[in-house]
């Protein structure tokens, strides 16, 4: 269930600002309000009473543009949310164990349907920029015990625990390696030149660099 | 960074994502960031009655932390390397 509620205009890390935008939660309507893309979530705040609510981007599980005439009558921006609260903070519906243990989690889909079908390339760039600014904290991978990424695997193709083996075949596995290195190094150049000459930002997350563009630095963007 | 790597080298290529809350989505590897978040094209939703509004989408944005699994095509990945590289990168993130 999604709270709809007086709602302060954001004014803060506006990324992008659209007016006469309809919402719709769970095919429910919601009117025409304003949308904010913010760094620090996704508001909607309806024009006349007000009301709104926000959308935190470590809720969303993925966006995408639906332009289907047969689905919907007018293009919209589509947002999956894990869960049946839109924000972090929203934990007046706690998610009881019983439906835990279900595997069935609840989802809640949203659409934000512009004026202008024009705008939905923006939206959605908008969104997924921002969305980068908030990676979720287990994603970095450098931070995982290494012995918990071997756990649940079975033991290699040997009859040796994996540890054995490794170090039997340390030298093949040293050369292997590098083959694999040399060839992701090549797939990543091959991958950069191809889509170097549109140079179009949209088709690479994150600007189709490696390097870490987006991260932001530790507390610039906490929520407030 | 290994994984990252890895997909980048599957770009172009079909894959199914399955998600944490059970949606599974085939489509085409559009691009991938550090973060593993996935761009796909093309996709097909395999139980489209669950979710309806999947069906008029064309390419999505999938946050990295939501997916559980993603099935690779298995011509295209050879098992031994790859294996052998996360050995070394465990390896190496022991030391």
């Amino acid at each position: 269930m999604v709270l709809i509620r007086p709602f302060p205009v954001p004014t803060e890390g506006i990324k992008l600002q659209l007016a006469g935008v309809e919402a719709f939660v769970d095919n429910e309507v919601h009117g025409k309000g304003n949308l904010f893309v913010t760094e620090a979530n996704i508001a909607w705040v309806r024009s006349d009473s007000g009301d709104g609510f926000k959308i935190a981007y470590k809720k969303m599980t993925l966006h995408a543009i639906s332009r289907d005439p047969g689905v919907h009558s007018k293009a919209c921006l589509y947002i999956m949310i894990n869960g049946n609260t839109l924000d972090e903070d929203d934990n007046f519906e706690v998610e009881s164990p019983a439906e835990v243990e279900d595997g069935e989690e609840e989802m809640t889909e949203i659409r934000f349907v512009p004026e202008d079908e024009s705008a939905l390339d923006e939206m959605y760039k908008a969104v997924q920029d921002c969305s980068l600014l908030h990676p979720d904290p287990s994603s970095d991978l450098s931070n995982e015990d290494p012995d918990e990424m071997f756990e649940g695997f079975p033991a290699g193709n040997g009859d040796g625990n994996p540890q054995d083996e490794i170090a039997e075949e340390d030298e093949d596995f040293d050369e292997d390696a590098e083959r694999l290195e040399q060839f992701m190094r090549m797939q990543l150049h091959f991958g950069n030149s191809r889509n170097g000459g549109s140079d179009n930002e949209d088709d690479n997350i994150g600007g189709g660099s490696p390097s870490l563009s987006f991260v932001p630095q530790p507390g610039q963007f906490d929520d407030i | 960074m290994l994984f990252y790597s890895f997909f980048k080298s599957l770009i172009g290529k079909e894959v199914v994502v399955e998600l944490k809350n059970d949606l599974a989505i085939c489509g085409t590897l559009h691009s991938v960031d550090q973060y593993l978040n996935l761009k796909l094209t093309e996709i097909n939703v395999t139980d489209p009655d669950k979710y309806p509004h999947m069906l008029s989408v064309k390419n999505c944005f999938i946050r990295g932390s939501v997916i559980r699994y993603v099935q690779l095509p298995g011509d295209e990945v050879d098992t031994q390397l790859l294996q052998d590289a996360t050995r070394k990168e465990s390896m190496h993130s022991k030391q």
